[in-house]
């Protein structure tokens, strides 16, 4: 236990951790700079994150979504943090920025870390709709123990700017990555509680309609995929397999290197298919710390000479045996860099960096918030269309309808076999998936030969908490080889039709 | 230059405080997974920091909302999405932050930001009532026209005549209903859920 935490190690594998979320934090932090105002300041409104309704002052369940019609309420913040003003909030927002930026350049790590983890903790949670979410906490959670390590210590303007730093071994404690290590295992491990407790996770349903979601949904190659029930169910079942495995089997040092790689394959694939925001980038981060020092030495002997010289750099003060001709490239570095050991210089260059980025909302005034433009007159709307909307005309019978499939064979919410040809004495399944808020209705389905002629029925009776049904047609000798047809009548209403062929 | 030693007293407690801080960081990592396991859904800020329910639901419906005002001289103001509304997101970039946050717990907000702030503008002709409308439509039309023909079979359905948000939606959803899920008059508070069933029932103005 005490050589697990608390053993010395390079500092490198943490100041890549450090890099790559500093990286994934400012992309984040510049992707929303522009609409500071309205996101964390009373002009937004600010959206805070831990709510209660205002007027019976019961929590409300923000943490579990909930489909259907939303509940208009008015909420109060359950917690009292501070929201700024417009001129506050820029010059918070560009602070943390600044602050990002800090951490991915090492400049004054530490303290850049303290200021960046502080003040996006004050920030994020004020707006819901988009700061706060699981990957932004697991940010969080990756800047606070960043700020416990030595992860400055090398790769970063803190090291280039050290006299000394040739002269001794950097070393840093393996605890924080450690606990990085374990709060990915965690991360994982109730990740897959969740979603084995979630039945529309196991059967694919979740993941086909996380393709659709126009929120965090998908291009075009996720879109297809949705469209092929096989793959989403086989696709869900493979992470849950995989984030199962994952806490236990990377603590075997065979399974290691092969699982972390699959993991970065995993939220490749997530980042590509779904449009989840840096939540891949700050994963790619916090897997990092599963990377060990000897990896890094073999991968210096993989790559080319000008990146192998980065990786030597920083090895160089574990064991304080770097090879020379490194170490003379380096030295003048410090002359050029010295200016970063400055505290003074840095918070100059803050101080400038916020000042820019402030003049900059305040001649643009986007939002109107500074009184130097007007804001723009509300948009009218006609009599036409706002007696469209007021009359509330529901949608129309097939738009309850997801999915109608045909199959001789049925299991779970799948259907399997041809949908256009059986055999006499096969059974015809129609399984209907509906979406989820739905009235109860009435389902007929009509089996019609060639002629037109119906030759069987068959009711069924949906509840609105129904979303599978499945009923079908016994295809017995008496009927003729020839093509079929299958009628879905809703209430009446025909929904869809589907032909197949009959042949002996 | 050389650092000052530290007193051994500093380095004692600096490490029995680190031990201190890695243990409860450990047990708080462990007694939310175990509650997490458990199925206990601690409704608290810090479960928010430990618990990692990711994807844990889903949606077949895909919507909008659209706030409008209605003035003493009859005008029908679109209070939202309103000029103060420039944040978008999703997968299209036509979601507004009233829209990211799903539950619609800042719907009401919104709009009564967008009264405060255009009140002095609107003041010689004021809105006197509100409808909160919700635009939504099943999730399957969210599929291009080509991929919705050949999953379903059926050209994808036209747009809607009535487009009150016609520089954000760029046609995508295809056929989509209204629904109300609110009303007030301006100046009174919002009705509580139980009453707004009434109130639609009930007269309008």
């Amino acid at each position: 236990m005490k050589v697990f935490f608390f053993s010395f190690e390079s500092p490198r594998m943490l100041a890549l951790v450090r890099i790559v979320l500093g990286l994934a934090l400012l992309y984040d932090g510049l992707s929303h700079w522009r609409n500071a105002i309205e996101l964390f300041s009373t002009f937004g409104p600010a959206m805070p994150v831990f709510v209660q309704e205002a007027e019976v002052g019961r929590p409300t369940p923000i943490f579990a979504d909930r489909g259907g019609t939303p509940k208009i309420v008015r909420v109060k913040r359950m917690l009292p943090i501070p929201v700024l003003t417009p001129e506050w909030a820029v010059i918070a927002h560009t602070f943390l920025v600044v602050s990002m930026l800090s951490v991915t350049l090492g400049w004054h790590s530490r303290t850049s870390l303290v200021a960046a983890f502080v003040v996006a903790l004050w920030l994020w949670p004020l707006d819901l709709s988009s700061s706060i979410a699981k990957h932004t906490v697991i940010a969080l959670h990756l800047l606070l123990l960043l700020v416990f390590s030595q992860c400055g210590a090398v790769w970063s303007l803190d090291a280039l700017a050290d006299a000394n730093r040739n002269n001794f071994c950097r070393l840093s404690s393996a605890g924080p990555r450690r606990l990085m290590q374990i709060l990915v295992c965690c991360i994982y491990f109730g990740a897959t509680l969740t979603k084995i407790k979630t039945p529309t996770f196991a059967n694919g349903d979740l993941l086909t309609f996380s393709f659709l979601d126009d929120h965090w949904g998908s291009g075009r190659i996720g879109l297809w995929l949705s469209t092929v029930p096989f793959l989403t169910l086989g696709l869900s079942k493979a992470t849950l397999l995989f984030e199962l495995l994952f806490p236990f089997l990377v603590w075997v040092r065979r399974c290691r290197l092969p699982l972390v790689g699959l993991a970065f394959g995993v939220h490749a694939a997530m980042g590509l298919l779904l449009h989840l925001k840096t939540f891949s980038p700050i994963m790619f981060a916090a897997l990092l710390a599963f990377i060990e020092e000897r990896d890094l030495v073999l991968l210096a002997r993989a790559i080319r000479d000008p990146f192998r010289r980065v990786l030597i750099e920083g090895a160089g003060g574990v064991g304080g045996a770097a090879p020379s001709n490194a170490h003379a490239g380096l030295h003048g570095a410090h002359a050029r860099f010295n200016f970063a050991s400055s505290a003074r210089w840095h918070v100059i260059a803050v101080i400038l960096f916020v000042a820019a980025g402030f003049a900059i909302q305040y001649i643009g005034d986007w939002y109107g918030a500074f009184g130097r433009r007007s804001p723009e007159a509300l948009k009218e709307i006609s009599t036409d269309e706002f007696d469209e909307m007021l009359a509330q005309r529901g949608p129309a019978y097939e738009d309850y309808f997801h999915r109608i499939e045909l199959g001789s064979r049925f299991s779970g919410n799948q259907v399997f076999g041809s949908s256009q040809r059986f055999q006499t004495g096969q059974r015809a399944y129609v399984l209907i998936q509906m979406i989820q808020s739905h009235p109860a209705m009435t389902l007929e389905g009509i089996l019609i030969a060639a002629d037109g002629k119906e030759l069987a029925r068959f009711t069924h009776r949906v509840d609105p908490g129904n979303t599978y049904t499945v009923n079908g047609f016994e295809l017995t000798s008496e009927l003729l080889p020839g093509t079929y047809g299958i009628v879905l009548q809703a209430e009446g209403y025909v929904v869809a039709e589907r032909q197949f062929e009959l042949v002996h | 230059m050389s650092r000052m030693p530290r007193p051994r007293m500093f380095c004692v407690a600096r490490r029995i405080a680190t031990r201190l801080a890695g243990a409860a960081y450990l047990a708080a990592l462990g007694v939310f997974l175990v509650l997490s396991l458990l199925g206990d859904s601690l409704l608290s800020p810090l479960s928010y920091f430990f618990t990692w329910d990711m994807f844990p639901a889903h949606y077949t419906e895909s919507s909008k909302r659209v706030a409008v005002g209605v003035t003493v001289s009859g005008r029908h103001l679109q209070l939202h999405p309103a000029p103060y509304q420039q944040f978008y997101g999703g997968v299209y970039g036509d979601l507004t932050r009233v829209e990211l946050e799903r539950q619609g717990l800042y719907y009401l907000a919104a709009v009564d930001q967008t009264l405060k702030l255009k009140a002095a503008e609107e003041s010689h002709d004021p809105i006197t009532h509100v409808y909160l409308f919700e635009r939504y439509w099943p999730a399957k039309f969210n599929y291009p026209a080509d991929i919705y023909k050949a999953w379903s079979g059926i050209e994808k359905p036209g747009r809607p005549p009535a487009e009150p948000n016609a520089a954000h939606t760029a046609g995508r959803e295809g056929r989509s209903a209204w629904r109300l899920v609110g009303e007030f008059d301006v100046g009174r508070p919002a009705p509580a859920e139980n009453e707004r069933e009434n109130l639609r029932r009930g007269d309008r103005p």
